[in-house]
């Protein structure tokens, strides 16, 4: 971690400044939304997730020794929290109600282009997410992360413990990866003009997706 | 702040793609353009989509999933403007379980219900409202059930709940948010949750959303189907 207002803040934090914590929790929180996205099983909600890590932030930020290593801590604590997720088995009995309200229904309508259709849109985008929940771990997360405001390179580095080229490079691959399966499952993500030039890239000389997947799947994560 | 972004200009395309091995020169210049649309990355990709026109289609495509993909991530990752951190105090105590239940219980609140659902107690007496021709005459008349213990009221509640359809039914796991060694020296006094499932009409749904200004608002639930709805 590169600012030091933030590292006071960590530090006000381990000290037990209440307030600190919940700076910093409110600054974090949606990314860690996204980490817990990136890894949770499709059975747990992601709103109970970041409940289980609030919890553990509190519980645990005494604990943390190193200001400068926050970011990476509070991932390993969202990380951990989905990991536990992925152990139990879904229990109906911790279900949500939820329904699709007036809200998302005006979203949509506002995210679509003209002459699209809201829904259509927002399943669009739904299908995305749930291919790229296919993408290996290391690809995905910076993947999801790069779409949260204020989220570059850097601060996916600091966060994943890698360097700035390694996360560009992982979201170069990662975004082909993912054209090339929503070619493949049939989401119409840039019409037949897309589907062709995937095909053509195959066929030539760009190096093939199948191969790479298989071979980051093993990855460096 | 971005230091790779912010050298992007001046930084070649191959020295840029080092950290894992060679990457897709065409890979990372869409994805810079997608990032930051800046010239340099414009002027190569022009260059390399000149020698391969079906890279149009590729950044065409690019760009859209993207799109498509963060907006559903956004809307995704908004749940956590709504998650607080909770107190210290229950969180040190080791009471984890019963604030995550509390937390939970809370988020449910946000479903406000328009109708009044009132639960009248009536000394250690449940009137029984509905049925009663299937309850047993009580010793004040017909329809009353006699109840001396709280095991009594809850087992009249669950009999009539279910007849009436007012309850669904009882979840069998029961929630343990506290135990401790019992003061008598024998055993251990646990706390835990009983949850039973419900069933009421409402004349209107509705769920909080935020404003443009961040501020918690209802917003009511249209019914599928009725008449002026969106879908």
């Amino acid at each position: 971690m590169t600012d030091p207002g933030q590292e006071q803040l960590v530090e006000a934090a381990i000290r037990g400044d209440r307030e600190a914590l919940r700076l910093l929790w409110h600054t974090h929180r949606r990314w860690v939304a996204a980490v817990l996205l990136a890894h949770k099983p499709r059975h747990a909600e992601l709103d109970d997730l970041l409940q289980e890590v609030a919890m553990s932030v509190v519980a645990k930020i005494g604990g943390l020794r190193e200001a400068g290593a926050f970011k990476p801590w509070l991932r390993a604590v969202a990380l951990n929290a989905a990991k536990t997720a992925a152990r139990k088995r879904a229990s109906g009995t911790n279900r949500v109600l939820r329904v699709l309200g007036v809200t998302e229904r005006e979203e949509d309508q506002a995210a679509a282009e003209p002459g699209e259709h809201p829904v259509a849109v927002a399943e669009e985008g739904r299908r995305l997410m749930a291919l790229a929940a296919t993408l290996p771990d290391g690809y995905r997360e910076p993947l999801l992360m790069r779409c949260l405001n204020g989220m570059g390179y850097t601060e996916i580095g600091q966060v994943m413990g890698l360097p700035e080229t390694t996360i560009e490079t992982r979201i170069a691959r990662g975004r082909r990866m993912l054209r090339e399966l929503a070619e493949q499952s049939g989401v119409d993500a840039g019409g037949e003009g897309a589907q062709a030039a995937v095909g053509a890239r195959r066929s030539g000389g760009w190096r093939g997706g199948e191969n790479e997947r298989k071979q980051v799947s093993h990855g460096q994560h | 702040m971005d230091s790779i972004e912010s050298r992007r200009v001046v930084e070649p395309v191959a020295e840029m793609v080092s950290g894992e091995g060679d990457a897709d020169e065409r890979d990372v210049l869409i994805t810079r353009i997608i990032n930051r649309d800046d010239a340099v990355s414009w002027e190569r990709f022009t260059e390399a989509a000149g020698r391969e026109p079906g890279a149009w289609r590729e950044l065409a495509a690019a760009q859209r999933n993207h799109a498509m993909m963060c907006r559903a991530v956004l809307r995704e990752v908004r749940a956590a403007d709504a998650v607080e951190l909770p107190t210290h105090s229950a969180a040190e105590a080791g009471a984890s379980i019963a604030t995550a239940w509390s937390m939970r219980l809370s988020r449910w609140g946000g479903w406000a219900v328009a109708a009044a659902v009132t639960f009248a107690w009536v000394g250690t007496m449940i009137r029984a409202e509905h049925h009663a021709s299937s309850m047993t005459a009580g010793p004040t008349g017909e329809g009353w059930i006699p109840v001396k213990t709280a095991d009594d009221a809850l087992s009249a509640y669950r009999k009539l709940g279910l007849d009436s359809g007012r309850v669904v039914g009882e979840v069998p796991d029961l929630v343990m948010v506290d135990s401790k060694p019992s003061g008598t020296g024998q055993g251990y006094e646990i706390v835990y949750i009983r949850q039973f499932v419900e069933r009421t009409v409402v004349p209107d749904l509705y769920r909080f959303s935020t404003d443009e200004r961040g501020n918690s608002v209802p917003v009511r639930v249209s019914r599928p189907g009725a008449p002026g709805d969106g879908l």
